[in-house]
């Protein structure tokens, strides 16, 4: 590592003002950031800071979607790598060239952005798929706002409507059968191009045929789906990690899921038959993988910790409303983006009412 | 109080309490806490313990418009703090080339005796407020009472008298003397402190002590000799930073149903103070030493120490300490300042110093390192290097990702990630709108912040501007 320090300590220079690289000086304080803990010192009082930084929040979400990662992997076969490395090629791209036009550092938030993505694509779907989402996503949905913190939508999300609007044929018929036994499809789908795809219905589509497909299965992954979205084991593992370490607030969550069970458990009283079942409902589709690590992204949800509570049961009751009455059968998507639309606004109120609170007061 | 944390940090001093030795030299500084003193003593000049050697107006922004009259002399003497001599000694003035200002006394040739002053040790009963108050000024003790009327030290004419004397032995921020050494140590001088108190006390005020762990040994045997008396009354709070702010003992305080209104003054001391307050009125003996703790990651005994003000930190640092790679604090963590240790000494009102870690290091891939890290506000993974408090940010500088830490932990219900945007884009009266003025600097957000902002810096920056067009419109 020393010498590595050496080369990085040795390059530096080229990068700096009016040097030849001086352009791609976010490139080398990336990797310099990346490769190395910082050694800035703190400017002011408190002296000593706690530990934590972006590099190290954005990776616990890494570390926490890593078993439905795997997961993906020895269902739907090593095509998932090709995709995870498409996904995150394209996304350091984005964020590097606009780090360049800005002038600024390249930011960390990609590294969530790039994991998430190939885990709410059907595993079938073609690699350029994969890097045009990925592009729209980064571009329209994060850098057009200027970049991470500054966004209001998640750009995984935005990149993952843009290919259900823009390629819905691909999107809802590329699913894969997946693999089972104990090395599962781990060895298998290695290649490049799109294995071979079925068209048939995830368990949501047939739920609205009236199949409804054992719980069990839904729990432990033997259904068609999202890459990482087969599992509800697995994505309640990481929900768990996320939870635990405090980088998902639980308020988001907490709300979600008691927003959309309470909702579904009253429609199922009031009127049987609508909506589904409230545990099937709860398994099946991008709901947990939404709830754990899509709503709760923290830049695109409200920063009031009050909003956070009106945002989860607004996501949970829309994404209800929408498998429930409208032709679409996924739901939690444009339930998110909708919160994602809203957050502002939930925002605004709450600080209104605190302002309230302070003027009279006074 | 909500919000408020207190994280797991090395080097928590011990209850040891060890007494050093008198120095050769001790110096006392003129400028400290954005007050300056004057010399009231010549060069070369002899003094003895518990002579006036300096002095500083108090300043008091007094609220609700009556304020002090510049040609009022009387007023103007009663506000005045004084500096007593911490022993006897022949004075010599450090004058500031530049400006021709002193800035420090040096007393030389010090002498050790402690001789009390048995004119002024008076029974509670015999001495009247008035006078309780004088010896409390001159004897240098009232610079450390904290008044909810003026937000700083108390107005000393006796217009104003509290209606509660708050009496905090709690200190959470790592790591400041803690209450309960002192109450271990000093607690004939504590209970003898105590009864004085009611001569600064409006009639029929209360005291009110701020205790954790009721099952404490000591806390017991305060409870005993207490209880019965109407006007000492006991809170039991949890143990974290910055309930030690006199600005949230005063709103603990006040939160109680129909014990206070809004004219009432709430006074604040920490047990420390008490103590005292006990030795001067009960045996004449003047401010002339501090109970300091001396801790932090870098510090190798952490621990407590009994020593005289004036001291300079290179009598009391141990030699193994290499300062080339220590940042030394005069204060805890959170609002601690760095001074020189060659050049500096024990100050007035100094009760801590933390010594951290100075790294150059730079860890290879840190944030990957296994080891599940609980000393984070976030439970997290960090490598070797970056589990451990040093004076490195630990992080580089990103804009806000929402996060809501600072939020969570605010211990006066702000919001500082919407103030900081609202100062970002320079909407500095929205920001005040959202509670700005009642941010009590305590650091807590600048502290978790996940981006590593300088939140605090940036509300006192957005404080002061805000205070300057006020005034221009005044
Ligand atoms: S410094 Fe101010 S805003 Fe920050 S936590 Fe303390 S009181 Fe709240
Ligand atoms: S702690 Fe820092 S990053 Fe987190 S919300 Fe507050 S200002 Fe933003």
């Amino acid at each position: 590592m020393k010498l590595l320090r050496l080369f990085f300590d040795k390059i530096e220079p080229l990068f700096d003002e009016g040097k030849a690289l001086s352009l791609f000086h976010p490139v080398y304080s990336m990797f310099d950031n990346m490769m190395f803990s910082s050694n800035e010192k703190t400017p002011n009082a408190p002296f000593g800071r706690d530990p934590i930084d972006i590099k190290r929040y954005m990776f616990i979400v890494v570390i926490a979607l890593t078993p439905a990662f795997l997961g993906s992997l020895y269902f739907y076969g090593l095509r998932i790598l090709w995709m995870l490395i498409v996904s995150y090629a394209v996304g350091a791209v984005v964020e590097i060239a606009f780090a360049i036009i800005r002038k600024e550092e390249v930011n960390e938030g990609f590294l969530v952005t790039g994991f998430i993505f190939p885990l709410i694509l059907p595993p079938g779907i073609p690699l350029w798929m994969v890097a045009v989402g990925m592009a729209f996503g980064v571009l329209v949905g994060k850098e057009v706002f200027g970049g991470t913190g500054r966004n209001i939508f998640n750009p995984a999300l935005v990149g993952r409507i843009f290919l259900a609007l823009g390629y819905p044929s691909a999107m809802s018929g590329s699913w894969v059968s997946p693999g089972s036994g104990s090395l599962g499809n781990l060895l298998k789908n290695f290649q490049l191009a799109a294995p071979d795809v079925l068209s048939s219905a995830t368990p949501l589509v047939q739920a609205k045929n009236g199949i409804f497909m054992p719980l069990k299965d839904l729990f432990f992954g033997n259904i068609l789906g999202s890459a990482g979205e087969t599992s509800a084991l697995l994505i309640i593992l990481g929900g768990l990690i996320v939870l635990f370490a405090g980088i998902a607030n639980w308020r988001t969550i907490l709300s979600i899921i008691l927003s959309f069970a309470g909702f579904n458990l009253l429609l199922n009283i009031l009127s049987p038959g609508t909506a589904n079942p409230v545990l099937f409902n709860m398994l099946s589709g991008g709901f947990l993988f939404g709830t754990f690590f899509m709503a709760t992204d923290p830049v695109s949800s409200p920063i009031t910790i009050s909003a956070k509570w009106v945002y989860g049961i607004f996501i949970g009751l829309i994404a209800l409303l929408i498998r429930t009455f409208s032709g679409f059968v996924e739901g939690m998507m444009f339930a998110i983006l909708l919160g994602n639309i809203f957050s502002p606004l939930f925002d605004e109120v709450v600080i209104r009412v605190r302002m309230k609170h302070y003027a009279k007061k006074l | 109080m909500r919000g408020g944390y207190t994280p797991k940090i090395d080097g928590r001093p011990s209850s040891i309490l060890k007494k050093i030795a008198l120095s050769s030299s001790l110096t006392i500084d003129l400028h400290r806490n954005e007050r300056f003193y004057k010399p009231l003593v010549e060069e070369g000049q002899r003094v003895k313990i518990g002579d006036l050697i300096a002095s500083a107006d108090l300043n008091l922004l007094i609220e609700k418009g009556d304020s002090i009259e510049e040609n009022d002399p009387v007023e103007k003497e009663a506000q005045v703090l004084y500096l007593p001599s911490p022993a006897d000694g022949i004075i010599h003035l450090n004058i500031e080339t530049e400006t021709g200002k002193p800035f420090s006394i040096i007393l030389s040739d010090i002498g050790s005796s402690v001789d009390k002053n048995p004119q002024i040790v008076k029974d509670p009963n015999r001495l009247t407020p008035i006078e309780a108050r004088k010896v409390l000024v001159e004897r240098g003790i009232w610079q450390y009472i904290w008044s909810s009327g003026t937000n700083g030290i108390a107005d000393i004419s006796g217009k104003k008298k509290p209606k509660a004397i708050v009496i905090n032995t709690i200190i959470a921020e790592p790591f400041r003397t803690r209450g309960k050494v002192i109450l271990n140590n000093f607690w004939h001088s504590i209970i003898k402190g105590l009864s004085y108190l009611p001569l600064l006390l409006e009639d029929y005020g209360t005291i009110e002590f701020i205790l954790t762990e009721k099952k404490d040994p000591i806390v017991q045997l305060m409870l005993k000799e207490l209880t019965g008396k109407a006007w000492v009354k006991f809170h039991f709070v949890d143990v974290k930073y910055p309930i030690e702010k006199p600005e949230i003992l005063n709103k603990l305080i006040r939160k109680e149903k129909n014990r206070f209104n809004q004219d009432n003054e709430i006074w604040v001391v920490d047990i420390q103070t008490v103590e005292a307050i006990g030795i001067c009125l009960g045996k004449g003996v003047p401010m002339s030493r501090r109970i300091v703790a001396m801790g932090g990651p870098a510090f190798p005994d952490p621990m407590h120490i009994n020593v005289r003000i004036g001291t300079p930190l290179k009598d009391i640092i141990p030699e193994n300490i290499n300062l080339n790679t220590t940042l030394v604090l005069r204060g805890g963590l959170f609002l601690g300042e760095p001074v020189d240790p060659e050049n500096s000494s024990v100050g007035f009102d100094d009760d801590a110093f933390f010594f951290i870690p100075v790294k150059q290091t730079r860890e290879f891939l840190s944030f990957i390192k296994p080891g599940f890290s609980k000393r984070s506000i976030f439970p997290n993974f960090a490598g070797r290097i970056d589990r451990d408090l040093s004076s490195q940010l630990r992080g580089e500088l990103r804009p806000c990702i929402a996060c809501g830490k600072c939020q969570e932990v605010c211990p006066v219900n702000l919001m500082p990630q919407i103030i900081h945007r609202y100062l970002y884009t320079d909407r500095l009266d929205e920001a005040q709108k959202l509670g700005l003025d009642n941010c009590i600097e305590c650091n807590l957000c600048t502290f978790v912040c996940t981006s590593k902002i300088e939140l605090k810096v940036q509300f006192v920056n957005a404080k002061n501007m805000l205070l300057m067009e006020q005034e221009g419109n005044l």
